[in-house]
């Protein structure tokens, strides 16, 4: 497993792959 | 990196009644789950999201047990398959965040509320339409229902809720239901029955009976953990499907950029502070669950989990018949009754028995003295070396039309701003882009013909015929004798004098745009 990550999401529901989705994504605008 | 305990999709989620809609009591939020709806559509045309992860990592059946952070702010998140370092962390646990924010040291005030909702079989009237059912939501019945295959599913929030887990979410839940519980929606049941008399002969295929996440308010709980560096939160999210897309792209925005697009006061995991706790959490997000369809009112204040918090006054105005409200956990005393008021103010969109209490106190401090305590008010002390760095580094906004949604310019507050200062301000490059292209729309005042209601926010402005704006705030000014509104109209529409329209309850009221002051307008009093 990797042992090191610039951001740990806790919970792998909608709300926390959203939040990857984002972060790894688009954090522009709606 | 993503860290899911069990399987993605385990706790709530599974089993959510899946509705979507934009309807939300606060714009951004509204607009937001618009966002949510149009993420899922570019989603769906997307092949193999996880190759659009940017090199993220998902690990599942991978249970976190600590949360350790180092000194200078980094986390150790210890897992059942080792640690993880990393800079930032952020709680989405759902039905967990509970005990995920624990770890931290801290406590998040969500709570899981069991729900349940009705699968119908397959219905005629369904399968012979052209097009798909409405998604529909009654809040006499405080029901919601939409079309599934070519049934019908139908859920409630009814009054006999329960909360779930009190004590803490069992770490082994995870793809189970609830044992069915029709008695305690039976009411609900027969209210469906006459609304939508199909359902009555229809035959249930399934019940599903689940628990999921509130927070006091209904609201998502968004943002910088208060007081916790690195440490981020993406719990109470309740409509989850339906809010899930705006909320990730919010919380991207905190973390990447360190605000977000717009006001999003409404999530902020900050508006509930450590005068929270268990027991005000539980009955709030009860009260919130029951009244989940009911219609909210201008200045309504709600009973449950009062008083929390109170001021040293609170017995002795009491005693003279405070009507009392509720901020950030505290009794604040909104107007004093008298021997003829009752001692609340009734819920109306037109004018409450507050008015006349109003009415009489601002006449009294107008011409005598007033004294009140302010304990609800904001009060910061700013010190150190670097304090009028600080200042000089803001340019304030508050609520109502001074939201960050709006600019200086927009607003008027521009003003305020000293264009020579040579050191830089928040939002300083946007202020000074205004000065050279003013924005197309202006806050204005406008004196309306209002007669038992008058402005509160988000009416339409009519003008030469046609919506050209809309309202912030308004209300009745008992010293002026006159109803205002402030709204957001077209620049050039802006002029003293010009003729609108304001819908309010239904009806078009004329209104006439000022541009001075109603109170002191020379400043006599002020300089007096």
């Amino acid at each position: 497993m990797k042992t090191t990550s610039r951001v740990v999401v806790i919970g792998g529901s909608v709300i926390g792959a959203s939040v990857l989705y984002h972060l790894t994504n688009r954090a522009g605008r709606m | 990196m993503l860290v899911e305990r069990s399987k993605l999709t385990s706790g709530s989620t599974w089993h959510a009644a899946g509705g979507f809609h934009t309807l939300n009591g606060d714009t951004n939020m509204a607009a937001l789950q618009g966002y949510t709806i149009r993420l899922y559509k570019e989603l769906e045309e997307i092949t193999g999201m996880s190759c659009r992860m940017g090199g993220a990592v998902i690990e599942t059946n991978c249970m976190v047990l600590h949360t350790n952070q180092r000194p200078e702010g980094t986390w150790d998140v210890v897992t059942s398959k080792g640690t993880i370092h990393a800079e930032h962390q952020v709680n989405a646990g759902g039905l967990w965040a509970r005990e995920v924010a624990a770890m931290a040291g801290v406590y998040l005030p969500s709570h899981p509320i069991e729900h349940q909702y009705l699968v119908a079989e397959d219905l005629a009237d369904i399968y012979n339409r052209a097009s798909e059912y409405l998604h529909v939501m009654d809040p006499v019945g405080e029901s919601y229902l939409r079309q599934e295959s070519y049934g019908l599913y139908i859920g409630f929030y009814e009054q006999l809720c329960k909360p779930w887990a009190v004590d803490g979410t069992p770490w082994d839940f995870g793809h189970e239901l609830l044992p069915d519980n029709l008695y305690k929606m039976e009411d609900s049941i027969a209210s469906a029955f006459y609304r939508i008399p199909v359902l009555e002969h229809a035959g249930i295929k399934s019940v599903i009976h689940g628990p999921f996440t509130f927070a006091p308010d209904g609201n998502p709980l968004v943002g910088p953990v208060p007081r916790v560096r690195n440490d981020w939160s993406a719990g109470g999210v309740m409509a989850g499907f339906s809010q899930g897309g705006g909320m990730g792209l919010m919380l991207a925005q905190w973390i990447i950029h360190g605000e977000c697009e717009c006001d999003v006061t409404a999530i902020d995991v900050a508006r509930f502070g450590s005068w929270d706790n268990a027991g005000y959490t539980r009955s709030k997000v009860v009260e919130n669950y029951q009244r989940r369809f009911f219609v909210s009112y201008p200045h309504e204040e709600l009973p449950a989990a009062r008083p929390h918090r109170t001021p040293p006054m609170y017995d002795t105005f009491t005693k003279i018949d405070a009507v009392w409200g509720q901020q950030f956990g505290l009794e604040v005393e909104n107007y004093f009754a008298q021997a003829c008021d009752p001692i609340y103010e009734n819920p109306t969109f037109r004018r409450s028995h507050a008015f006349a209490a109003t009415a009489r106190e601002v006449a009294n401090v107008r011409s005598g003295v007033g004294i009140n305590e302010v304990h609800n008010f904001g009060k910061f002390e700013v010190t150190g070396p670097h304090a009028r760095a600080w200042f000089d580094w803001h340019l304030g906004s508050w609520l109502s039309e001074f939201s960050p949604d709006y600019t200086a310019a927009e607003t008027g507050v521009d003003r305020f701003i000293d264009f020579h200062k040579t050191t830089d301000f928040i939002g300083r490059h946007a202020a000074n882009a205004e000065r050279d292209t003013p924005p197309d729309r202006v806050l204005a005042t406008f004196e309306v013909d209002a007669d038992d209601a008058d402005v509160v926010a988000y009416e339409p402005v009519f003008i030469v015929g046609a919506v050209q704006g809309f309202c912030t705030s308004g209300g009745y000014s008992h010293h002026l004798g006159k109803s205002i509104a402030m709204a957001l109209i077209p620049r050039a529409h802006a002029v003293h004098g010009v003729q609108a329209k304001i819908e309010i309850m239904g009806q078009l009221r004329a209104a006439n745009m000022v541009t001075t002051s109603g109170f002191d307008p020379d400043m006599q009093k002020m300089w007096s």
